[in-house]
């Protein structure tokens, strides 16, 4: 992909106001609310981490972005002035926006690069999918398989690629279609250490031209590769700001042990903060990283 | 740079070559076959033949889409339907047809007068089935219903509509259906140079069908299609609305099997609302999935043994039959789920679980052959 | 069409029509929550149900020399259910166990069972139909008004029904098996790590359901005639209430059965039999349009 000039651009776009804003967004399911009242917006250019523990609403919030799920009140807007309820999930993604599953979600019975293909060819309609496509589609397909490290592999079926393969493709599958807000929900779930670097990277490199939103639980991916970090619990934004300042908040520490800080840092110092009996690893992931630095 | 990827499906000659090579030998087999079968053989292949379309059209949207309609005899009705109803006219000779004087109609319904027009009748055999899918379908897929729900409400179809037109005595012709066709565009169809003609019409409108099918599925539509079957979901968070394209799809299979039906009733004379019911539908299903489904040329292979296989035995041994065509359903799934052209490609023959404990030094075939039959999956 | 009685005899054949249907329903319903899978040979468990109450009458014909006393059709209720029940355990055990995960197939596959079925049925008593003689105390009339006369008949497959569904809601929702059911239906993965022998409940629930639809061939016995194909007849129409019910809801089958058996009536007396099951099957069509998951959707996240 051609790179030059794109940062550039980025910078620009940031001045220019939020690409997602997520306004007074409310919904529940049998009476219990899973978003309260949530305001939540990204910048154009920004990638931005969502980490929360679970059920926190993180995998709702971007049902109710991509159309999947609708508000029971709330608005959200794309782009400024773009009202994404009531539209259906194809026509978001026509909009240019992109999102990838928990599970990766590829075609197994397509090769590699029939998926991108397929993908690619969003805006076609049903009439011009009887003709191949064209040269522009063709060298961004490439240009995708290379980026995503899978051009080597490109006839193979995407059914024998491994888990971690798979969610490159899928997230290469969003690539094609240059979506303006990628939405990646757990990217590096199920993934080798070696996997995950080389995902932050591909991560790093997409953010250069789009904004793009991760939903994330392993801590150590998030401390490793987030600019800015938004906390949510219970269906709200506890904390925002970038990974430092979020560890460093009282309520955030708060939410994820329930104790007042002096307890966690006197427990992360004796070490024992593993041992805490209800600790997920995201948990401890986060007590660790409150940690005062050594 | 391009060329050099974007190219991975162009294979070499000679394994395009393989690829056709059922096609191709089917063919030619096909178009020799009145110069070493009877007459009556001959129009027996005939029939067996526009079956063949009805189940090429049930596989491009099951076996490539995993839509499983189990209602595709109705559109096949509605094609022999449309046709025969012009031919019966003819038969007529500008009269009343014989049921509706039985009836008591006085004049002909206002929705048969068209009929009377060939260009009009012959245009309907793809137009009503099209037009009736489409419909139908857009409202069942807009409602995201797939899998076995499809296939219920599809059988559901066909009993509603099978009934239908056992109901409307005056203007279907009831149970008995439309019968008597004796001519069509003046020839008699008992005449054996009309049939051998309707016989090689039915086999250049097979091959034509094919090529539409093979076309299709090996187009980027056709990828999307096969994309639809293992993730819609991922279908429609990729910008398509999944809907339109199988409503889409859904259309050409039923003109299709329109275009079948309509090739039918000349050689048989006869159509019937037995032949759109719930039975006669699901068994196009077992022709697809003997012949291999989601392959096209197994659709049709399978279309003709199994027909031919019934001619055989339902004549002779009608409980033989049916207890042959259960364990035909049966076999078809359980032990050998890629069909005969699965089994020519030495691909899947399977041995279910209970045939592994009993034997178990096959064990390790038959998780061998479970694990490749997996991966094909 | 004006007599309020008239219509209200309409309600009420609706009433016992559809609550047939349920009995019906309620097992695909099952096997379709727990396995994923339809059953196309569970029209077959009602003719097998009709058939073991015709023969057990004509046992007790020839061993009484008498005509039928009407406790043999009491008898034969609990028959028919095992009777059925264990063909649908074997049917389970042999066939579809080997088809978990691929429904279509067994759509297929089960379509073949029922074809041996109905040839078997035809083979061991013939292709003609055959008819059960109601018992004596099922053949009166109920008075509720002066012009609403309701037959006995239908008010016993009524109650039989409501025993049917109360006996089903307590084997789910008071008994370990039940529970268990329960577990597995929810998320079978975890169900099964937490030592649930999900085979063992899947045959279960599968024999139940069809051991029910052996019930719901007794009460049809009492209204009509006895073929090796009769299930055919009965078997769309508990698709139908399945696909409005819900995915594998039961609450949501029964309010969907309820419903579908009173438009049928109701819509048969006021047209002809034929438009009313075309227009119960648009209005099907309809309403998933408004609500694409049935009557009764979970909401989940």
């Amino acid at each position: 992909m051609t790179q030059n000039g794109h940062q550039e651009v980025s910078t620009n776009l940031k001045d220019r106001g939020n690409i997602l804003s997520v306004e007074n967004v409310t919904i529940g399911f049998d009476g219990f609310t899973v978003l309260d009242n949530l305001d939540f917006s990204i910048g154009y250019g920004e990638m931005r981490f969502l980490i929360g523990p679970n059920g926190a609403g993180k995998t709702t919030l971007l049902d109710v972005i991509t159309g999947k799920s609708k508000p029971d009140q709330g608005s959200v807007t794309f782009n400024n002035h773009v009202d994404l309820s009531r539209r259906s999930e194809h026509a978001l993604v026509k909009l240019g926006i992109g999102r990838k599953f928990q599970t990766p979600a590829v075609f197994n019975s397509l090769s590699v690069y029939q998926n991108l293909e397929a993908s690619g060819r969003f805006r076609d309609n049903v009439l011009s999918l009887f003709r191949p496509m064209g040269n522009v589609l063709a060298q961004r397909v490439t240009d995708t398989l290379e980026l995503i490290g899978l051009i080597g592999r490109s006839s193979q079926h995407a059914g024998v690629l491994s888990h971690g393969e798979r969610q490159w493709l899928e997230i290469g599958m969003l690539l094609v279609q240059e979506p303006k807000l990628l939405l990646l929900d757990e990217p590096v779930a199920g993934m080798t250490r070696r996997e995950r670097d080389r995902t932050g990277e591909l991560l790093q490199e997409i953010a250069k031209e789009r904004s793009v939103l991760v939903v994330e639980h392993d801590m150590e991916f998030v401390r490793q590769f987030a600019r800015t970090v938004t906390v949510l619990h219970q269906g709200k934004v506890l904390s925002e700001g970038t990974m430092e300042e979020v560890q460093q908040d009282e309520q955030v520490i708060r939410a994820y042990l329930g104790r007042s800080r002096e307890a966690t840092r006197l427990e992360a110092q004796s070490g024992n903060a593993n041992g805490v009996p209800a600790a997920s690893p995201a948990v401890s992931g986060l007590i660790s990283a409150a940690q005062p630095v050594r | 740079m391009v060329s050099q990827v974007a190219k991975p499906m162009a294979a070499d000659p000679r394994e395009q070559i393989m690829r056709f090579a059922p096609a191709i030998l089917l063919a030619i087999v096909l178009l020799a076959a009145p110069l070493v079968l009877s007459d009556f053989r001959t129009n027996l292949l005939g029939k067996i033949l526009t079956f063949g379309i009805l189940a090429l059209s049930l596989d491009l949207i099951w076996g490539y889409a995993g839509m499983l309609s189990l209602g595709h005899s109705v559109f096949f009705g509605l094609g022999a339907y449309s046709f025969a109803m012009y031919l019966k006219l003819e038969a007529s000779a500008g009269g009343l047809p014989d049921f509706m004087f039985w009836s008591g109609l006085k004049e002909l319904p206002f929705f048969w007068v068209p009929f009377q027009h060939v260009w009009i009748a012959l245009p309907m055999v793809v137009i009503i089935p099209g037009v009736l899918a489409g419909a139908i379908g857009y409202l069942v897929f807009r409602s995201r219903i797939t899998g076995v729900y499809f296939a219920l409400i599809t059988q559901a179809f066909a009993l509603i509509v099978s009934i239908l037109f056992i109901g409307q005595q005056p203007y279907t012709g009831g149970t008995n259906g439309l019968t008597n066709l004796t001519s069509v565009f003046g020839h008699s169809i008992y005449n054996p140079s009309t049939q051998l003609a309707l016989y090689f019409i039915s086999v250049g409108v097979l091959i034509a069908a094919y090529l539409l099918c093979v076309g299709i599925v090996s187009s980027p539509f056709g990828r999307l299609l096969v994309a639809i079957r293992d993730d819609e979901n991922r279908v429609r968070f990729s910008g398509y609305d999944p809907a339109l394209i199988k409503t889409a799809v859904y259309c050409v299979s039923a003109a299709l099997a329109g275009i079948g039906g309509a090739l039918f009733a000349p050689q048989v004379g006869i159509v019937s609302p037995t032949m759109m019911g719930i039975v006669p539908s699901i068994e196009v299903a077992v022709w697809v999935a003997v012949g291999g489904r989601g392959t096209l040329i197994g659709a049709i292979i399978g279309a003709v043994i199994v027909n031919y296989a019934k001619t055989l035995l339902s004549e002779s041994f009608p409980d033989i039959w049916t207890y042959f065509l259960g364990a035909l359903f049966i076999g078809s799934v359980l032990l050998f789920p890629r069909g005969i052209i699965g089994l020519l490609r030495r691909e899947g023959w399977r041995w279910p679980d209970w045939i592994k404990v009993a034997r178990g030094r096959t064990a390790t075939l038959g998780s061998i052959t479970s694990g490749i039959w997996g991966g094909i999956k | 069409m004006t007599d309020p009685a008239a219509w209200g005899l309409q309600v009420f054949n609706g009433l016992s029509m559809g609550s047939i249907f349920l009995l019906v329903a309620l097992g695909l319903a099952l096997s379709f929550g727990l396995m994923n899978i339809i059953n196309l040979a569970h029209g077959e468990f009602i003719m097998i149900g009709a058939y073991t109450t015709y023969s057990i009458q004509q046992a007790a014909i020839s061993f009484t020399g008498g005509p039928a006393s009407g406790v043999t059709f009491l008898i034969a209720i609990p028959v028919a259910f095992l009777v059925a029940a264990t063909v649908g355990f074997l049917i389970e055990r042999i066939i579809i166990r080997h088809l978990y995960g691929r429904s279509l197939d067994t759509l297929l596959a089960t379509w073949g069972v029922g074809l041996g079925l109905q040839q078997l049925a035809r083979s061991i008593f013939g292709a003609p139909n055959v008819q059960v003689v109601s018992p004596g105390w099922l053949s009166g009339t109920i008075k509720i008004t002066s012009t609403l006369v309701l037959p006995m008949k239908r008010i016993f497959i009524i109650l039989l029904v409501v025993v049917c569904v109360g006996g089903l809601f307590w084997y789910l929702y008071r008994s370990a098996w039940g529970r268990r059911t329960r577990a597995v239906m929810q998320n079978r993965q975890m169900a099964s790590s937490l030592g649930v022998a999900t085979n063992q409940v899947d045959s279960l629930t599968f024999a139940m359901g069809s051991g029910l639809a052996g019930v719901a061939g007794c009460a049809l016995a009492l209204l009509g005639p006895i073929g090796p194909s009769m299930g055919t007849f009965y078997i769309v129409d508990a698709f139908i209430v399945v696909i409005l019910g819900g995915l594998g809801q039961i609450p949501g089958t029964i309010l969907a059965a309820l419903l579908i058996g009173m438009l049928n009536s109701l819509f048969e007396f006021s047209t002809t039999a034929v438009i009313g099951k075309v227009l119960v099957f648009a209005l099907v069509i309809l309403f998933l349009q408004w609500k694409p998951k049935g009557l009764m959707q979970m909401r989940g996240r």
